[in-house]
């Protein structure tokens, strides 16, 4: 097992570089650059701009740009500036502790969701095709149809709409009411931040938990019809032991799969959600940065992104082997 | 022995036979056809499914209007009031012309309607001149608002958009590009998934290592910039709109076989060592034969689970793809544009009726579900219903 | 123990003096300070009130600011904030649109109109307590502005007509000469730019101090600088800032506006702006209550007016009112395809095309009704506006461009040019039969402009010419526009100013904007370009406002027949604010308090 995980920590960094050349390729692809936007600016004149793009390297070939880009990373650890910002890369991404907030609305999002959707899948299974399982279903697939921004947006509306909860001083969107800015922390200021923050775990994790649902699902009536839990049941075990010690033991391998897949979603995913809701996370950076065409920030997102993808992948796989003694790696 | 002995001994055997329960041998599909039928809610979703697939492709009977149609005079109007019965006497379904009146304080409009003429609800009716299935040119319509006098006014089933267009028309429209989208996006992606996700599982070692780590170039790239950059570099080439959706679905497909891929190797990880894969072997059976008729078919419950959640999800991305530029343009449309163009405050408090659409999308969705479902249920031999 | 108290007295003076010195603000009001005459009557001030001091004020704004440094920024999400904090020797009257005095108490332009000597205001001090003296503007301009290393957009501003720059000269230590090699009268406008500290910045440009490197001064007062470091002379400073959340800027000790009743402005303590990504949200949280003003759009005022008077707001709706910029339809005269260049280069063409603009269907679908027709080149709000009989008098439209929409006068164009329908499919084709298709291209997101270019279609179908519409990604759009890329049609839109030489890159036959016709550059140009060229140069050199009002009026309405860009329509102003906040009525198009100029925040006031 250790070999496996130091040969796969290794690979992880010619694959890096693999992405980042995709990366880079992606970028070219997209049409424009970082001045684009400034040329439809009527004050600005043509030479200014071509100033500006040999300032920013701009008006090199693609080639030429990726290998100083590159060669700064192997040399002098250095990933390039922010055009728009001018600042270090990372230091634009993770400014004003959006890694920190990234983290803990993600982790806390995952596990709740995690935590009801693996026991209502279990549910849903054992009483199949009964009135709950298909409510539970129905909820699920809604949850799934509708754009996350939607949600997000319906929840704020209701609210602020109906509930009209600014009369009693709460305030939607962000972090932190209005009368915590800049204020140390205190228990008062925690609560609010926890008001602030589940809407996000309701928006964000009911789109995960659709999807987990019903992969629990399936993977325990799967599982549920094999010969060994009939065996189990003849053997005179209580219903609960047959299924919480057989059966969702098997039926969760597909699931940690899946959750290595989801952990690129701690960082990367539901940005919509995350702009309507207003919370500082990476993501959001990463966007602006694809939509202002900020190259050098585009690329160190993409390899942050991609890092916790392999590592997910990695625990991922280890888990699989821990979890299912069939399982080898050889 | 002589003739009647074995002519008795014959009719005897007949009759046993007669008498005893008849055994019919059916094929592996028949069988599974029947269990899925058996399944009720599943029966339903295929039916709906089914019926959506006519009316898409009947679309242009089934609208009253053209999907571009713009009544200029009627933005953001509300569905239209059928009415029974005027004045106490029954006359059968008709609708008023409406006005739109803005209350000059508060800024909102209203349609007041006219009650000098009613306008009859009328089938097969004439309107607009179309090809139906691109083939044959027709003007008549399932239905229509007309006069006595022949003068029309626009019937809103659904209400109007901000143009004026009749969503209810564009709603069926839109469900063409909607309810191939998702299925499309599954069939290229997925026998991709199986085939890599199969080799890498049953293989394992040297070839696990290096299709995984080429899934997870994939993978570790945000879709959303890869979908960008495919639909910039689409744009670019000039394409006819229907080229251009397949090129979109091609981009999907190929951002989306890492995931499954993988999860499929998982459990044929776990499989490949069962009692009945060693079976197959030692029989003699060929590697190929093995994945595909032996280890896949015990994938299919996440499978098809993973294909009923894809449509959604596919649906979805195929409008916030167009919103940002790429994809289906307007004045083309589908299920997800139509939601995007109603999720904000004004649609939900001023127009809430352009929200119909997203109805669609959760009917179809459910219907596909439960397809999936009993189609799960049909092919699992060890399932008691 | 006469040793011990002489220590003791030494020790408290030493303690005392810099407290002293320390004491934030003027000990008195500054001789020179800037008397805004709120509430008195016959003047500009007169509708608003004078205020009391104290409190916060809290708006919205979609993105972060990407630095303080108000030399180097480029979009409006900095200046939103560099403007409050470094303001320039002129600046613009948030209810005249004219510029009055700001660092500068006055000037005067000598008789050959080609050097302008600036009195500064004396007695001022920096927010640090540093004084404000001619050095601080010399430094802004000949060491920022019009140095080569420094990436500015400024200076592309400063440029005069012969290609060179002014001169900005110290005579004494408040009193500076800006001398130009040719008169030009625009140049008063552009002394809006930002002055900037010398004693804190001077350090960083390499000019001055070797030991930096030439780009240091770019990245300088970058978002990671302590917010102490920053400094300036505007009403707020930025006091903290928070990605994605917040701006917190806080009241400067050393404004020198004060009220007429001798209060010093500004009357908040705070100015905290919030970081809201989504304009859907921000209308929520207005309606929450946790932002005091905000610019809905017009699709949220029905939402709005009815909760006038539950939540004690107000709605401004200034229906015949439209902002600075213009929205237009441009046909490229340099496209590829020799036929649709001719086409495009026949006026009756481009006359018929005005002529399909249903700009009424427009305002009241895209715009809810809040939003005006378009016929100049020039904003409504600009004193040299033709649709005014004078310089800055009223709005009379009497010599406006006008194109009104109908179908029968398109048709009758076109028929008038030989584009007739000869296969009968409803299209026109071109006289020799050919196929006539034009594709109107603009950005795909932006559901106003491409609803208006859904209109124009349809209008364009029932008068036989065939327009398909393209929504495309906004960078791909500016290729095309820029020249980079063929097209055949674009709508887009363009910001503007009170000044219309302003335009002189788009309207200019040599200018870097001029879209429907670069090679007008190289030589083909028409004699309507060949005289806004004259009327642009003799307008900049002539200092006689009335003067140039009839040259621009001449400019404007030569360019409206000639129709290079197609003009459409431009939103109408609309404002909504609590009624606890005092003075927000000041909002108008030229600004608004939670605009991006912070022109207004040192007049708004919080009531009790």
């Amino acid at each position: 097992m250790l070999t496996f995980i130091v040969r796969r920590t290794l690979y992880m960094i010619p694959l890096l570089v693999v992405v980042s050349l995709i990366s880079f390729m992606l970028i070219e692809i997209m049409p424009g650059d970082y001045l684009t936007k400034l040329k439809t600016n009527p004050f600005v004149t043509q030479k200014t701009i071509a100033e500006m793009a040999k300032r920013y390297g701009l008006d090199k070939p693609p080639l030429t740009r990726y290998w100083f880009w590159f060669q700064g990373i192997i040399t002098r650890g250095d990933f390039g500036m922010s055009f728009e910002s001018r600042r270090p890369v990372f230091a634009t991404l993770f400014e004003s502790g959006r890694l920190m907030w990234t983290f803990i609305v993600s982790l806390t999002t995952m596990f709740i969701s995690w935590a009801v959707a693996i026991p209502l899948g279990i549910y849903s299974a054992t009483h199949k095709y009964k009135a709950s399982d298909h409510t539970l279903t129905f909820f699920g697939f809604l949850g799934l149809s509708f754009p996350s921004f939607f949600f997000a947006l319906v929840l704020l509306w209701l609210l602020v709409g109906v509930f009209n909860v600014g009369q009693h001083g709460l305030g939607v969107g962000g972090l932190f009411d209005n009368r915590f800015i800049d204020t140390p922390w205190s228990l008062a200021k925690f609560g609010n931040l926890l008001w602030h923050l589940w809407p996000a775990w309701l928006v964000i994790g009911t789109i995960g938990m659709a999807g987990l649902l019903r992969y629990m699902r399936a993977s325990v009536l799967d599982t549920l019809s094999l010969q060994y839990v009939q065996t189990a049941r003849a053997k005179g075990l209580s219903e609960k032991v047959v299924i919480y010690k057989h059966v969702v033991r098997n039926a969760i391998n597909p699931l940690v799969s899946l959750l290595g897949l989801s952990l690129p979603n701690l960082v990367a995913g539901s940005l919509i959600a995350a702009t309507i809701l207003n919370l500082p996370t990476v993501e959001r950076a990463f966007f602006t940065s694809l939509t202002a065409q900020d190259d050098y920030v585009i690329m160190g997102a993409l390899l942050f992104f991609s890092l916790f993808l392999l590592v997910g992948n990695l625990v991922a796989d280890i888990l699989l082997a821990w979890v299912d003694p069939r399982i080898r790696y050889n | 022995m002589a003739k009647r002995t074995l002519r008795r001994r014959q009719k005897k055997a007949d009759e046993q036979k007669a008498s005893q329960p008849r055994t019919v041998n059916r094929s592996q599909g028949q069988m599974i056809w029947r269990a899925f039928l058996r399944h009720r809610l599943g029966s339903v979703g295929m039916i709906l499914v089914a019926i959506f697939a006519v009316v898409a492709l009947f679309a242009e009977f089934f609208m009253p209007y053209p999907y571009a149609e713009q009544f200029r005079q009627y933005p953001f109007a509300p569905p239209s009031v059928v009415h029974w019965s005027e004045d106490g006497t029954f006359v059968g379904p008709f609708i008023y012309a409406t006005q739109r009146v803005v209350n000059q304080e508060t800024y909102q409009p209203v349609f007041v309607e006219n009650k000098a003429t009613r306008y009859y609800l009328r089938f097969f009716t004439h309107g607009s001149e179309y090809k139906l299935l691109g083939l044959f040119k027709t003007d008549i319509h399932l239905f229509g608002a007309r006069a006595e006098d022949g003068s029309t006014t626009p019937l809103f089933v659904f209400g109007s958009d901000n143009f004026g267009r009749d969503i209810f028309s564009r709603t069926l429209f839109g469900s063409r590009v909607s309810l191939a989208v998702g299925p499309l996006v599954v069939l290229f992606s997925f026998p991709l998934a199986i085939f890599l996700g199969g080799l890498s599982g049953y293989y394992g070692g040297g070839v696990d290592m290096i299709l995984q780590r080429i899934g997870e170039v994939f993978l570790a790239i945000p879709g959303f910039p890869i979908l960008l950059a495919a639909g910039a570099a689409l744009a670019g080439l000039g394409l006819s709109p229907v080229m251009v959706f397949l090129g979109i679905i091609i981009a999907l497909a190929l951002v989306s076989w890492a995931g499954t891929a993988r999860v499929i190797r998982g459990q044929i990880l776990a499989i490949r060592e069962m009692d009945f894969v060693n079976a197959a072997r030692a029989a003699g059976a060929s590697d190929v034969r093995v994945i595909l008729r032996h280890i896949i078919p015990n994938v299919t419950s996440y499978l098809v689970v993973s294909a009923t959640l894809t449509i959604p999800g596919m649906m979805l991305t195929e409008a916030g793809l167009s919103f940002l530029g790429y994809g289906i343009r307007e004045p083309m449309t589908s299920w997800g544009q139509l939601l995007n163009g109603a999720s904000n405050i004004a649609g939900i408090e001023s127009h809430p009726w352009q929200l119909i659409p997203g109805g669609f999308i959760v009917i179809s969705v459910l219907a596909f579900n439960f397809m999936g479902d009993a189609l799960r249920d049909a092919v699992d031999p060890f399932s008691i219903i | 123990m006469k040793r011990l108290i002489v220590t003791l007295a030494a020790l408290t003076a030493i303690l005392l003096i810099p407290a002293a010195v320390m004491a934030q603000g003027y000990a008195t009001k500054p001789a020179d300070a800037v008397i805004i005459p709120l509430g008195v009557a016959g003047t500009d001030y007169s509708k608003l009130e004078p205020g009391v001091r104290g409190g916060t004020v809290y708006v919205g704004t979609i993105s972060n600011p990407k630095k303080w440094n108000a030399v180097t920024a480029h979009e409006t999400s900095t200046t939103q904030y560099t403007n409050i904090m470094q303001p320039g020797l002129v600046n613009l009257n948030p209810i005249t649109a004219g510029y009055d005095p700001e660092l500068a108490k006055s000037w005067e332009v000598s008789a050959d109109n080609k050097v302008i000597t600036f009195h500064l205001r004396q007695g001022l001090k920096w927010s640090d307590g540093t004084p404000f003296t001619a050095d601080d503007v010399v430094f802004s301009f000949m060491d920022l502005y019009l140095n080569t290393d420094i990436e500015t957009d400024t200076r592309d501003v400063l440029q005069l007509p012969d290609g060179n720059f002014p001169v900005v000269a110290k005579v004494d230590d408040y009193t500076v000469t800006v001398t130009c090699s040719v008169a030009f009268r625009p140049l008063l406008n552009s002394m809006t730019a930002n002055i900037m500290p010398k004693h804190k910045l001077a350090q960083y440009v390499a000019k001055l101090n070797p030991a930096v490197a030439a780009d240091a001064f770019n990245q300088v007062w970058g978002l990671d600088t302590d917010p102490k470091e920053l400094v300036g002379m505007g009403a707020f400073m930025v006091e903290s800032y928070t990605a994605d959340l917040n701006v917190v800027m806080k009241r400067n000790p050393y404004y020198y506006h004060y009220d007429s009743k001798g209060t010093q402005l500004p009357y908040l303590d705070k100015y905290v702006v919030l970081t809201v990504a989504s304009q859907d949200v921000m209308l929520l949280k207005y309606q929450n209550g946790e932002i005091d003003c905000f610019a809905p759009r017009p699709q949220d005022i029905p939402i709005l007016k009815p909760e006038e008077k539950t939540k004690n707001l107000t709605v401004l709706v200034k229906g015949d009112q439209p902002g600075f910029g213009t929205t237009w339809v441009v046909l490229n005269w340099d496209t590829q395809n020799q036929k649709y260049r001719d086409l495009f280069r026949t006026l009756k063409f481009r006359q018929g095309v005005a002529h399909l603009f249903d700009k009424e269907t427009m305002i009241r679908n895209l715009f809810n009704g809040l939003a005006v027709p378009q016929w100049s080149p020039v904003s409504y709000l600009s004193p040299f506006y033709s649709g005014r009989e004078t310089y800055a008098g009223p709005v009379t439209e009497k010599n406006a461009v006008v194109f009104e929409y109908s179908i029968d006068t398109a048709k009758a164009l076109f028929d008038e040019i030989g584009l007739k329908d000869v296969n009968n499919d409803g299209y026109r084709e071109f006289a020799d039969g050919t196929a006539l298709e034009i594709t109107l291209a603009t950005n795909a997101g932006n559901t106003t402009r491409e609803g208006a270019c859904l209109i124009i279609a349809d209008d364009a179908k029932k008068a036989g010419l065939k327009i398909t519409t393209n929504f495309i990604d906004f960078n791909v759009l500016v290729n095309q526009l820029m020249g980079q890329e063929d097209y055949k049609a674009i709508y887009l839109g363009l910001t503007g100013g009170t000044e219309p030489h302003s335009g002189a890159n788009v309207y200019m036959s040599t200018g870097g904007l001029h879209a429907w016709h670069y090679s007008a550059a190289t030589g083909d140009i028409t004699d309507v370009e060949k005289r806004v060229d004259e009327l642009m140069n003799l307008a900049a050199a002539e200092f006689d406002l009335d003067k140039v009002f009839e040259y621009y009026k001449e400019y404007q309405t030569i360019l409206s027949e000639d129709l290079g860009f197609l003009y459409t329509i431009n939103q109408a102003f609309i404002y909504s604010y609590y009624n606890r906040i005092g003075n927000a009525q000041v909002a108008s198009p030229i600004a608004t308090p939670s605009g991006n100029n912070g022109l207004t925040m040192d007049l708004i006031y919080k009531k009790s």
